[in-house]
């Protein structure tokens, strides 16, 4: 049945109407236009749509939108201030770290929990903590330098 | 001649990451149309059937559904194929011939009802016997996949026989001679982005599709000459694209499928393919089978080299043509023999069509003959480095198949691989449990042996504040060569790269091109951006003559300025010519300038098709090598890889960040296809594991430290010295790279992929037996 529910996201309040099952992904993309989260699989295995839910990195693609009424959301688009890239996001461009940037979204808005739990991380930490989250393109390789640009403090 | 460069060489970030990382880059899944529908599949259960009958009057009669089609709406002239037009948009005459092959397709107001419209739709199938395996398919009394081909006999797709020399004389020179037989498994691109299309048609009867493609260009002539559409109405627009590593080539079943249904209703339609369905009909990299020979004198100059192979091509011909040419050509690019031979037969079966994968029909090769260089160099008493060495091609020779090589770094690339790996240190003292090995490859770029034609065309247009846009019909799909054609464009002009934008491809404007395969962006590409400048050099000088009151040949274009020879004081910037064509002259004297790469092709087909395809048909050719060391774990079969060093010869590096990044995806993707992808299809034909959870491809945790060297052989072919790059290392060198090593780590060598630790701990226990 369908239900009306109020969403906080990147700081706003949305209001929309859900399915009990509908997932978050796609009332993101489909039904309040914020269309940076991507969706690459059907399983939970690729990582392309993680957001933040309270600070937290989840897979949209597996969060239902109505257990989500008191949470705060931030997707990939509300990370920057105004024109001011997140440490992350300008991390991600210059090490080269973007090719198709299908996965980036999912890969920046992952490393921004993870580095909020583990700061100083060594790089075998970095390897594991991505582990759901697949990038074609690059081979890991500069993401996983950008990531330890930003834990580094280089873009303080 | 080294030229000092201030743009070309460095490391440019690309141009559309800003928008990547805030999520403002566009994506077609992305697209919302005013009145758009959702589009959904109806695909075969059966791997081979014939449809009695479908009924679509309960989907029909589902509130919210706008329009369905059946084969039934497609005429039966609607067929496509590259290399073959034997495939259907939808199975017009009732034969459906792989798992997932599109039977209907629905529109609706949203996802859901589609989905359900599409489970409405009652179709009576006869399932047939269906064949999967090759050699299977190529017996008599197999099930005969198109018997309304009256040419097809047996199964078989194409066939090519191609000797250069004599195999019969080589072998006689032989004091040694090796034979065994190497099987690769089909692996999926696994891009990030399910294919995606967006169609609309309007009321004037306008075609425009919104698309993820690496050959825009051919989906808008593949809708026009299907669909029977004027190319002048049909429009096809792309703004990024999630990764596509050869797949999302060329005009396919989505496409035409999306546009019939935007016909039908005149909506918008877009439909966006789930993973599993992606993974299901996504033209793969074929598995195949390869019986080698190789023979060589004593001093290990080897003299004869015969391969013959069965491809799995899948339901349809699609590009199969291509690819046995590619395979047998390509091979012979790297080692000096003289007598080749290769008989190659493709194989239909009852599966999804193979098509393009990175590094076309490259590791389908270097798998048996990289592993065959060190049988023999083991046979010879030879170190495979030395084998290797003594029998690679070198600048300014010419390939069995008459590719003259005007650059060859591959020697170099021996040479600092094995250096950088330790090799002769590795060797003498050896650890238990590790191993080294090394392997190479080399690709074309620009090939024009399938057709005989190719080259690049870039536009610039001039700006009234001495900015510059590009218009090119070359895809970027992640790989960044927009970001080659923007730097090329500053290097020459002069121009910042803030002023320069390339911009989306849009089919209404920009020209033409052939699409990316093969690194021919990099090297036609950039080298029509660069003729294109020298173009706008020429144009500016002319309008800066009567800006400045001095005879052309007086003035002389440097950074951005032209000035009167010898007097500095005296120019006029690109800022200036440009306002003054647009606001002075009204627009009357916009310079646009064109760059075409077009160069002579000594290769035409035979009036038949033939499968001779001699002469110099390629741009040029880049080399690479990949050396690795592994530890195989005797108890697990398990293989850790300690290291990876890659050198690729590109020719000269454009983008630094980017050519870094090819390397590493493409070594991340190959060595995901080494040990651990394969596409499994269960009794029924169905693939069993078309999702990332039963998919495994590489994580971040598989990563082993990579060292890349870039050997700079500079190609006299191209503006640069460039040519290509960044594909072969990783797809074709890994995979023989590593089974090379795990026969030195641990004595059992691995004829098949992906090598997984079952296949080890057999080969160890059957090495153990014969102890």
């Amino acid at each position: 049945m369908d239900q009306v529910i109020k969403l906080s996201i990147n700081e706003e309040m949305y209001e929309v109407i859900v399915k009990p099952k509908d997932l978050l992904v796609d009332v993101l993309r489909d039904k309040i236009g914020l269309t940076g989260t991507k969706r690459g699989c059907d399983s939970g295995t690729c990582g392309a749509c993680t957001v933040l839910i309270n600070g937290k990195a989840a897979k949209s693609c597996r969060t239902k939108t109505i257990e989500l009424a008191d949470k705060k959301i931030t997707t990939i688009e509300g990370i920057a201030k105004g024109k001011i890239l997140d440490p992350l996001q300008k991390a991600f461009i210059d090490h080269g770290a973007v090719q198709c940037g299908f996965c980036t979204p999912g890969m920046i808005m992952k490393a921004k929990s993870f580095l909020q739990e583990n700061p100083n991380p060594a790089q075998d930490e970095i390897k594991k903590a991505f582990s759901g989250n697949i990038c074609r393109c690059t081979g890991y390789v500069k993401i996983i330098e950008a990531i330890e640009a930003v834990a580094s403090g280089d873009y303080e | 001649m080294k030229k000092q460069f201030s743009v070309i060489g460095t490391k440019v970030p690309q141009l559309s990451a800003v928008n990547k990382v805030t999520g403002k880059a566009v994506y077609t899944g992305d697209l919302i149309l005013p009145g758009m529908l959702y589009g959904k599949i109806l695909r075969s259960p059966y791997a081979h059937a014939r449809i009695l009958n479908i009924d679509t009057s309960k989907a029909e009669k589902l509130p919210g559904v706008k329009a369905i089609i059946t084969y039934k709406d497609v005429p039966n002239s609607l067929l496509f194929g590259i290399d073959g037009r034997d495939e259907p948009l939808m199975s017009w005459d009732g034969h459906v011939r792989f798992v997932g092959q599109e039977v209907a397709a629905v529109a609706a107001i949203d996802k859901e009802v589609a989905a359900e419209a599409c489970d409405l739709i009652e179709v009576e199938y006869e399932e047939f016997p269906a064949v999967f395996d090759t050699e299977e398919a190529l017996r008599p009394d197999a099930p005969q996949i198109h018997p309304e081909l009256k040419d097809v006999k047996n199964n078989i797709a194409f066939e090519v026989d191609i000797e250069r020399g004599s195999i019969e004389e080589g072998f006689r020179e032989a004091d040694i001679i090796v034979e065994d037989k190497f099987e690769i498994s089909p692996v999926n691109q696994a891009y990030m982005e399910p294919d995606v299309c967006l169609a609309n048609y309007d009321d004037a009867d306008h075609l425009s599709v919104w698309v993820s493609s690496t050959w825009p260009s051919n989906i808008r002539d593949e809708l026009a000459y299907v669909l029977n559409i004027p190319i002048s109405k049909v429009k096809v627009v792309q703004f990024n694209v999630g990764g596509a590593f050869g797949a999302k080539f060329t005009g396919l079943q989505l496409h035409h499928i999306t546009a019939l249904l935007a016909m039908k209703v005149r909506r918008p339609v877009k439909i966006t393919l789930s993973r599993t369905e992606d993974s299901a009909v996504l033209r793969h990299r074929s598995g195949i089978r390869v019986n080698w020979k190789l023979g060589a004198k004593k001093d290990g100059t080897i003299t004869a080299e015969y391969t013959k192979f069965l491809l799995d091509q899948g339901a349809y011909v699609y590009m199969i043509r291509r690819m046995l040419t590619h395979m047998c050509c390509r091979n012979d690019g790297l080692y000096r023999i003289k007598n080749v031979k290769h008989e190659a037969k493709a194989a239909y079966t009852n599966k999804a069509p193979i098509g393009t994968y990175r590094s076309f029909g490259d590791a389908q090769m270097s798998f048996g003959r990289e592993q065959m260089l060190d049988m023999l160099a083991e046979k010879l008493g030879m170190s495979a480095v030395d084998l290797r060495l003594k029998n690679a091609h070198q600048r300014g020779d010419t390939t069995p198949h008459g590719w003259r090589l005007g650059s060859c770094g591959l020697i170099d690339c021996i040479k600092e691989t094995s250096k950088e790996i330790n090799w002769a240190e590795k060797k003498a003292n050896k650890q238990r449990g590790r191993g080294v090995g090394i392997a190479s490859t080399c690709h074309e770029t620009d090939d024009r042996t399938t057709t005989g034609s190719y080259g690049s065309v870039t536009y610039i247009k001039l700006l009234e504040d001495g900015g510059v846009q590009l218009l090119t019909g070359e895809a970027d799909t992640g790989q960044g060569s927009h970001n080659a054609f923007a730097m090329t464009a500053a290097e020459e002009l002069g121009v910042p790269l803030s002023h320069v934008d390339v911009l989306p491809h849009d089919s209404d404007i920009v020209p033409w091109a052939w699409g990316y395969l093969g690194s021919r962006v990099m090297s036609a590409g950039v080298q029509a951006t660069y003729l294109a400048c020298q173009q706008i050099k020429k144009e500016c000088i002319d309008v800066a003559s009567e800006m400045l009151e001095h005879t052309p040949e007086k003035l002389e274009f440097n950074k951005g300025r032209v000035f009167v020879k010898g007097l500095t004081e005296e120019s006029v910037s690109l800022a200036d010519i440009g306002s003054y064509v647009t606001h002075d002259k009204r627009g009357s004297a916009m310079i646009m300038a064109r760059g075409v790469d077009d160069r002579p092709t000594e290769y035409t087909l035979g009036a038949d098709n033939d499968s001779h395809h001699y002469g110099h048909s390629v741009g040029a050719t880049y080399f690479d090598t990949l050396a690795v060391e592994v530890e195989v774990n005797t108890k697990t079969g398990v293989v850790n890889i300690l290291q990876i060093v890659v050198a690729d010869d590109c020719g000269k590096v454009i983008d630094r960040l980017m050519i870094e990044g090819q390397v590493d995806g493409a070594v991340m993707q190959g060595l995901g296809a080494t040990l651990m992808e394969e596409r499994k299809i269960n009794a029924k034909g169905r693939l069993v594991n078309p999702d990332f959870g039963l998919y495994r491809v590489p994580h971040a945790i598989d990563v082993p430290p990579i060292k890349r060297i870039f050997v700079e052989s500079n190609e006299p072919s191209y503006c640069y010295g460039h040519k290509g790059g960044g594909e072969s290392p990783g797809i074709g060198s890994i995979m023989p790279a590593i089974a090379n090593a795990i026969y030195d780590a641990v004595g059992v060598r691995i004829k098949s992929t992906p090598i997984t630790p079952k296949k080890i701990m057999e080969a160890l226990a059957e090495k153990t037996k014969l102890i």
